[in-house]
């Protein structure tokens, strides 16, 4: 396959933008372009080639795009509903004079329209791309989508169906909720786990073997025995983090409010080591569990990701690392929690190949929601989440 | 001056909403102390003795602020620490007790809670008479180098009653770290992997809480080698402080092996010459009294079943942490010996309290080289052979061994603490996983 080249000197149209390398210090204005596409014939989107008189006229290199290209493919699948997924919005860096840009293909299937962009305040827009402009679907066009889309998904879309399962069994943890943490991991495409190995026990016994820490925040303990019950196996303790794995690929975990503080921490206040280690650890798990080495049957194409923070009204998380000023003498009081539950607007999807080989990633981007719900960005996350290598790195 | 560092030691002098600095969880030994201290009418004196950081000046804090809540007058109670940094010349006890508070009652009996005492001058003669002073109770504190060395051993008997404070055991690190009315339990829950954690550094306070393992071993060596082994030494004017180091390391590295005097006196090599090997029994000594060391004697298998004292005794960090912080692996539980070694150092350290408290003795027992049991327990007339093993599930031959060796030395009960989930008796011995031995030793002694 020949590598592509930026279009310069061509025009906008239906099925092309550009935007300017600026755009990736708002990355909504690209997903707005996206989602506009989506809803119409597909296209691509050119990021750090500017645009003048509705051409393209001049690269502006981007800036490490490996890195800015997976930041916007996160952005991408976060925020537009449902979920790019299956190529219909690929990010990719194009080699251009003097460094790289961006180019987001994106291609139209009718069975998932509408998309949504999700907007902070706004809830769902429902935008669509006529000629080279963007304009808000009307109630009519939508009405269409909605009865083509479900039309032509019938009542077997997998995930659908996943994302119904997960939303029941968030239901269900709610009623029996008393201030706890609740994560499930989904696997979609009918995975099977051998929850009967020993080498799954030793997962949850061995914090090594899934690459956390023996001393650390994690779901493992060598000194507690994993209990199977009931077509899942269970490890964990009632009144301290509990881990699930399920022969259908599930994974549950949950951990009360109060095993997330430290005792350099406030009354109420979530640690954040201890959040960003304990959400990682059962990416980590999940992970490990779905490579498809001696656990695995069957494998799963794609992954659903909840969370819940049941009855967190009143406690606060801190922005930056503990390890920093930033942390102790921060200009801003945290301010409580203001809801009595945060749960996230839209499920997070991951493909079976981010899931298995960058765990850390993952769980990054649920981090970055729950950092926001508090009222902080992504760059309040503790720099022990070091960006380059996408990898959770705690004193050893 | 002085004056003023007594009046900053003992606020609650002047100010009616001053207490000492107390944290609110105790360590277990805090119930006797009081209770001593309580006997206002005895004319004995208490001497805490234990190694540095093991949380003697916590338990002062804590004493002090329950004899004030308890309604003790604010004039009646006086700390000092003898240690610190402003004093610049030997100060005498005699005259912080002689320094009287304006809200003193008279009528109350006065309580002293000296911190460090054996930086005082002649503590231990002025001790000795200060215990005759009618209503006057003092609590001393140092660690057990000084004391052992100076005083307590010729003055003491009859005049103080000695207490001996160890690092935490695993119920109290974890009780140090429970909320109001939260069980072991819950506390299990809530601390990722605890166990884990007290291996590497929970037996010392000031590391609980510390998430950088690297960081807490690096700071033990610090506190231990540079600060109670040179510095404390150095003060009490022990020679040959460099190879006393090098012993303690290689001792701590090998914990629970046999002292072996000829071969680390030809180790000890300085200018080509190996040390004496009478210089490296005293050296070991020395170190058994900083309470850095525990030795363990030899018991025979003779129908007598003596101990033979100082025959060949096994030499243990005192606390397992000290392994931990000592061996060269950067993961030790990862390396089997160092793990065996830091598994035979914690439930060393937790049978010395059940024997303690049962006024039992401890020892080990090996014959013609085949036969040997960890620990014997012999308390209540009953004595228990304790195999520890850092094995998942003990191996089969492990428990005939231990069943034969049980035998030889006539053990009533024979259990072996392993590294797995089995907690049951099988063919005469109790396998129980080092977790549950740990959370409450006494009841699996005694069972």
């Amino acid at each position: 396959m020949s590598t592509p080249k930026p279009p310069l000197g061509k025009r906008e149209s239906l099925k092309l933008e550009f935007k300017g390398r600026d755009a990736l210090k708002d990355l909504s204005r690209i997903a707005r372009e996206v989602v506009a596409m989506l809803n119409a014939e597909g296209g691509e989107v050119w990021v750090g080639l500017a645009e003048g008189a509705g051409a393209a006229v001049r690269v502006e290199p981007i800036d490490d795009p490996d890195m800015e290209a997976r930041r916007l493919r996160d952005h991408l699948i976060d925020t537009i509903e449902p979920s790019p997924r299956d190529g219909e919005a690929d990010v990719e860096s194009v080699p251009a004079e003097g460094g790289a840009v961006l180019r987001v293909r994106v291609q139209s299937k009718g069975a998932h329209r509408p998309y949504a962009q999700m907007r902070k305040g706004e809830g769902r827009v429902f935008l669509a791309r006529v000629d080279e402009r963007v304009v808000a679907m009307g109630r009519k066009e939508l009405e269409e989508a909605f009865r083509a889309g479900h039309s032509s998904r019938g009542q077997d879309d997998p995930i659908a169906h996943a994302r119904q399962e997960v939303l029941d069994a968030r239901e269900k943890a709610r009623k029996a909720s008393q201030g706890h943490l609740w994560l499930l991991i989904k696997p979609v495409g009918g995975s099977e786990v051998e929850i009967q190995s020993p080498e799954l026990r030793e997962l949850l016994r061995d914090p090594a073997a899934t690459g956390n820490r023996v001393h650390g925040w994690n779901f493992a303990g060598g000194y507690e025995e994993p209990k199977r019950s009931r077509g899942m196996i269970t490890h964990g303790y009632p009144s301290g983090p509990c881990v699930e794995v399920h022969r259908s690929g599930e994974l549950g975990f949950h951990i009360p409010l109060p095993v997330l503080k430290h005792q350099q921490g406030g009354a109420r206040e979530i640690w954040p080591l201890c959040l960003m280690e304990y959400t990682t650890s059962i990416f980590r798990l999940a992970s490990v569990v779905h490579r498809g080495e001696a656990l695995l049957r069957r494998e799963a194409h794609t992954f659903l990701v909840d969370l819940v923070l049941f009855n967190v009204k009143g406690w606060v998380l801190r922005p930056y690392s503990p390890n920093t000023f930033g942390f102790t003498y921060s200009v801003q009081k945290p301010q409580p929690f203001p809801d009595d539950e945060f749960a996230l607007e839209q499920l997070l999807a991951f493909p079976h190949q981010e899931m298995t080989q960058e765990p850390d990633r993952c769980a990054f981007r649920l981090l970055v929601r729950i950092y926001e719900a508090f009222g902080h960005d992504e760059d309040k996350i503790p720099k022990e989440f070091d960006r380059k290598t996408g990898r959770l790195v705690l004193a050893s | 001056m002085i004056n003023e560092v007594i009046g900053d030691f003992n606020p609650w002098w002047t100010n009616p909403n001053a207490y000492p600095p107390a944290r609110p969880n105790r360590r277990d030994l805090f119930e006797d102390l009081y209770a001593h201290l309580a006997r206002a009418d005895e004319h004995r004196a208490i001497v805490l003795m234990g190694p540095r950081q093991v949380g003697k000046t916590t338990l002062l804090h804590q004493l002090g602020d329950s004899l004030l809540r308890g309604g003790v007058p604010r004039g009646n109670l006086t700390y000092f620490d003898f240690s610190d940094d402003r004093i610049t010349e030997a100060v005498s006890p005699r005259g912080i007790v002689d320094t009287v508070s304006s809200s003193l009652d008279k009528d109350k009996p006065r309580f002293f809670l000296f911190d460090e005492i054996s930086r005082a001058q002649r503590w231990d003669a002025w001790l000795k008479q200060a215990v005759a002073t009618p209503g006057h109770r003092y609590l001393v504190t140092d660690s057990a180098a000084s004391l052992l060395r100076e005083g307590s051993t010729e003055s003491g008997p009859g005049r103080w009653d000695e207490f001996h404070i160890e690092g935490l055991s695993f119920a109290e690190f974890l009780r140090l770290q429970a909320a109001p009315d939260e069980g072991l339990e819950e506390v299990l829950g809530k601390i990722p992997n605890a166990l884990v954690r007290y291996l590497m550094g929970g037996g010392f306070p000031e590391h609980i809480g510390n998430d950088s393992p690297s960081e807490v071993r690096r700071r033990l060596r610090s506190d231990i080698a540079d600060r109670a082994i040179l510095r404390d030494l150095a003060r009490r004017k022990v020679r040959d402080l460099g190879r006393i180091k090098d012993l303690f390391v290689y001792l701590v590295q090998d914990s629970g092996a046999i002292l072996d005097v000829r071969a680390r006196a030809e180790a000890l090599q300085v200018g080509g010459e190996g040390a004496d090997p009478r210089s490296v029994l005293a050296w070991v000594r020395i170190l058994e009294e900083t309470r850095l060391l525990m030795p363990l004697e030899q018991r025979t298998g003779s129908p007598a079943g003596r101990l033979k004292r100082r025959a060949k005794p096994r030499v243990y960090a005192a606390d397992h942490s000290l392994v931990w912080a000592f061996v060269a692996s950067a993961d030790p539980l990862t390396d089997p010996r160092d793990k065996g070694r830091i598994y035979e150092a914690v439930v060393f350290r937790h049978l010395r309290d059940v024997a303690r408290a049962r006024e039992g003795t401890l020892s080990y027992f090996r014959q013609d080289d085949d036969q040997e049991v960890d620990f014997i327990l012999e308390a209540l007339s009953a004595r228990v052979a304790i195999e520890v093993t850092s094995s998942r599930e003990p191996e089969e031959r492990k428990k005939v061994r231990l069943r034969e060796a049980g035998k030889a030395v006539k053990a009533d009960r024979l259990v072996l603490i392993h590294d797995g989930f089995t907690n049951k008796e099988e063919k005469g011995i109790l396998l129980i996983p080092l977790r549950d031995f740990l959370l409450d030793p006494a009841r699996v002694m005694g069972a």
